[in-house]
């Protein structure tokens, strides 16, 4: 592989989703649209170039560079030119912009520059080893290598399956039955290679910086001001198990975060302040979730809830909630009665729903104690959090968007609350093991409450029509 | 002085009491301890000798020169009944100390049959490191013998290349202090801790299960000593609304770069191990050094023998571990493989003619062209047989 190669597979990455981003969400007049189409689209670019590779190149994976790399510079350069052919009709007035206070640059400056410093820490490292944590080399990177190494993508079928058609070209494994969205994207960043792990990992930074990228031009496109903005993205950025997750590449849950993220920012944007095309970037998310990873399918569903919730007219707020629970329970009984994989995992965490008594509740509640403010993996976030909450409780009660932000979060933290402290999951918080990545999933969600709670008072929301 | 700078000063002179007492606390300084150490013991090196592995004296010093056969080096000294309660503070210095190797204290009592093991910091510099011994519930009565151990770190070290010959400079045993327990403190929170498969789950703990006696770790020491600050504002500095809301956030502020300032210092620690293990090799080569390299090789070595066959042909492998399956399977791609698990129905008569069986890690299992499998006896012929792996191709199912 050639540093050309290389070079040539990150810019289309690039060149597509920032495209396919301002094909949906519009020509970005402002800065904070920029940064959302820089972040934003490289996470778009990654995942729609790892679908391209399966549509155009599964049987012929020496031909990803030409077919699929050519292929998304094409379409990425097609989006632009309809965005900008179409930006007069679409764009509205722009908002006024926040200037940098002169005091301010001081600390943007110095946060930047720690922000840097884990940068290239993260990188340094991700290129030094090979894949290491167990779930990447087992799950989610067993299948790319296998097909990288043959040459194609076979399909992966059950155990009896394989074993039971021994000429037909099909694979096995234990995670036969996992979306496979990561391992086509492995594939994409192994293109021209005969598999080099570091390469592969820096899938993983690419995503971690775009994550903060992304962070930041929504919270400058809510109103945020930039030196808020910028702690925020250094208060996401040098949280360490979310770095973790940068060096030891290789696991599902940071793409699900950011995914989930940019889907609930979108989300917040057409609620909040009005912007349609945003749901284009919610649609985007609900449709990217479920081929990550199983839970997936329950943030899409939460997703595709919320806009339901939102999009109901007037006369029908009173029973929103027996609405959305209807539909909710309308989704999951389809998802059970399709046999969807996400419905099995469910059942295994929840294990027949058997609850444990009192002693056992207690371990939990230590062990998730532990997990949250006893270790190095959240910094000061925990603690940070309910005090922000609190003392600025009237402030951001009155802030629709924040309150919108906090429901959004709040359901899912107490079902995994309730998860991790009375199902058989509790062995999960026990171990220190899926509990923690269960919560990296919101923590960009809840670093966002953060900085929404704390908003300075003379930032308010524009008024919207829905209410 | 003005009222407010009063206050003022009031404020710094608590909170640096508060503070200080706090850090005593966390550290397990007791009202009795003494300020400082009223007696110690002072070993050179050269008093070592090695157990396992090789090392020479020269001087005052140990130099270890090479592990034992299994990668790993131990060495020890005999003690003239040391009696452990009164010398519960260790500390010791290494010169040259690979990056790649962990450490161990050993030490035997006369009453205990076993020899006690416990992780202790591996060094980073030629700094003495300090440890307390007085939560390790076996460091009692009298000890008679005590050393140190090396060997690969654990779920990532590739065991060959681990070793670099270093130095047993000198170990201290010291008498109780305060001291000795802040320095203990202090140098755990500054431990060089390498990933671990934990890492990617959580940060705290060496491994789950770890029962191994810890100072709180520095976050949640952190967030007392902010909370103590935040009282004490509001309490002697009286401020209140946005006065008191700044001061909260500047707090925090700096208290959560403060922690991030040791979470980059050991984010490094982690870098340079893995520098250490891999920064000499190409880029393409560096996933070829890993800690399970038998493994690596033995499905290298697999994928050579089986380089004719269809790449749609079955291999089954069964192997001593489950880590071990998964980790074989995943150095022998591209090859169509999974673990052997127990046959479908619709297989009840047995495995296709043609599928390849490896047992890797575990004993040969054919005899007389005959292999078990499930409840049924397979027709195989043998491909290799060997003490690490084997593997053999299904002729048919004996009837």
């Amino acid at each position: 592989m050639t540093a050309a190669t290389l070079l040539a597979i990150w810019v289309a990455t690039l060149l597509l989703g920032s495209g396919m981003w301002v094909a949906v969400a519009g020509w970005p007049r402002q800065a904070a649209d920029r940064w959302c189409a820089l972040g934003g689209g490289w996470i778009v670019g990654a995942a729609a170039c790892g679908m391209l590779v399966r549509v155009l190149a599964a049987n012929a994976l020496n031909a990803v560079p030409t077919r699929a790399g050519l292929c998304a510079a094409v379409i990425g350069a097609l989006c632009w030119a309809t965005a900008w052919w179409a930006r007069r009709s679409v764009d509205a007035l722009p908002a006024p912009v926040p200037l940098v206070r002169r005091g301010d640059r001081l600390w943007i400056a110095l946060l930047l520059a720690l922000l840097a410093w884990h940068g290239w820490i993260l990188f340094d490292d991700a290129l030094l080893h090979p894949t290491l944590p167990w779930d990447a080399w087992a799950v989610w990177l067993g299948k790319a290598k296998a097909w990288v190494l043959a040459g194609r993508i076979d399909p992966s079928v059950s155990y009896e399956d394989w074993i039971g058609h021994p000429v037909a070209a099909t694979r096995t494994g234990v995670a036969w039955m996992y979306p496979e969205l990561i391992p086509w994207m492995a594939v994409w960043m192994a293109a021209g290679t005969h598999w080099i792990e570091p390469l592969i990992g820096l899938l993983w930074f690419g995503l971690g910086a775009a994550m903060l990228l992304l962070h930041y031009g929504q919270w400058r496109a809510l109103g945020v001001r930039p030196l808020a903005a910028c702690a925020g993205t250094y208060v996401l950025g040098s949280i360490p198990l979310l770095d973790v997750h940068v060096t030891l590449g290789g696991y599902a849950d940071l793409w699900i975060a950011a995914v989930l993220s940019m889907g609930a920012h979108a989300w917040l944007r057409w609620s909040c302040l009005g912007e349609r095309r945003q749901l284009g970037i919610v649609a985007i998310a609900m449709l990217l979730l479920p081929l990550i990873k199983l839970e997936g399918s329950v943030w899409s569903i939460i997703l595709g809830l919320a806009c339901v919730f939102r999009a109901l007219p007037p006369h029908l707020r009173a029973r929103r909630f027996l609405i959305g629970a209807g539909v909710l329970l309308l989704v999951v009984i389809a998802c059970i009665a399709l046999g969807l994989p996400w419905t099995g995992v469910a059942r295994r965490y929840l294990d027949t729903g058997r609850f444990f008594d009192l002693g056992q509740i207690g371990v939990s509640a230590a062990s998730l104690a532990a997990a949250l403010w006893a270790q190095w993996n959240w910094n000061l976030l925990w603690f940070a959090l309910p005090v922000a909450l609190w003392w600025n409780r009237h402030r951001w009660w009155r802030s629709r968007m924040t309150r919108r932000l906090v429901a959004f979060v709040a359901l899912p933290f107490v079902v995994m609350l309730g998860l991790f402290l009375f199902t058989s999951a509790a062995r999960y918080a026990q171990s220190y093991s899926a509990v923690n990545r269960l919560l990296l999933q919101i923590t960009p969600l809840l670093v966002s409450v953060l900085v929404l709670a704390l908003r300075a008072p003379d930032v308010d929301d524009k008024p919207d029509a829905t209410g | 002085m003005t009222f407010t700078r009063r206050r003022g000063a009031a404020f710094f002179a608590a909170l640096i009491v508060a503070w200080a007492a706090l850090l005593l606390l966390v550290a397990g300084v007791r009202w009795d301890t003494p300020l400082l150490a009223d007696g110690q013991r002072v070993f050179a090196g050269s008093r070592f000798h090695a157990v396992f592995g090789t090392a020479l004296p020269e001087g005052q010093q140990l130099n270890v020169t090479a592990p034992a056969d299994d990668l790993s080096s131990l060495q020890t000294t005999q003690l003239p009944e040391l009696d452990a309660a009164r010398f519960p503070i260790l500390s010791y210095r290494f010169e040259d100390f690979p990056g790649a190797l962990e450490l161990s204290f050993v030490f035997r009592t006369a009453d205990g049959d076993d020899v006690e093991t416990i992780s202790v910091p591996a060094p980073t510099s030629s700094r003495a490191i300090t440890v307390d011994l007085s939560a390790i519930p076996a460091w009692k009565g009298k000890v008679v013998e005590m050393g140190f151990a090396q060997f690969p770190i654990t779920q990532l070290a590739p065991p060959r290349s681990a070793f670099r010959p270093f130095t047993l400079t000198s170990v201290t045993l010291h008498g109780a202090s305060w001291t000795g327990k802040l320095k203990s403190t202090f140098g755990e929170w500054t431990a060089r801790v390498p990933w671990r498969f934990i890492s990617i789950s959580a940060l705290g703990p060496d491994e789950i299960g770890d029962v191994a006696p810890h100072a709180p770790r520095l976050p949640l020491v952190v967030a007392f000593a902010l909370g103590i600050a935040i009282l004490l504002a509001w309490m002697i500095l009286r401020l209140r609304g946005r006065r008191f809301a700044r001061f909260v956030a500047l707090a925090f502020g700096i208290a959560w770069i403060a922690l991030d300032l040791f979470w980059l210092r050991d984010l490094d620690g982690k870098r340079r191990v893995d520098r250490d293990l891999w920064g000499a090799i190409p880029l393409e080569q560096r996933q070829d050094r890993v800690e399970d390299i038998d493994i690596a090789e033995a499905a290298a070595h697999l994928k050579v023998l089986l380089r004719r066959e269809p790449r749609t042909r079955h291999i089954l492998l069964s192997s001593s571990a489950p880590k071990t399956s998964l980790r074989f399977i995943y150095h022998a791609a591209p090859l169509n493989m999974s673990v052997a698990a127990a046959l479908p129905e619709a297989l009840r008569e047995g495995l296709p003619p043609g599928t390849i069986i490896v047992r890797y890690d575990m004993p040969g299992a054919a005899k007389k062209g005959l292999l078990a499998f499930g409840n049924r006896f397979l027709r195989v012929t043998v491909l290799e047989e060997g003490p690490e792996m084997s593997v053999y191709r299904v002729l048919g199912v004996k009837p």
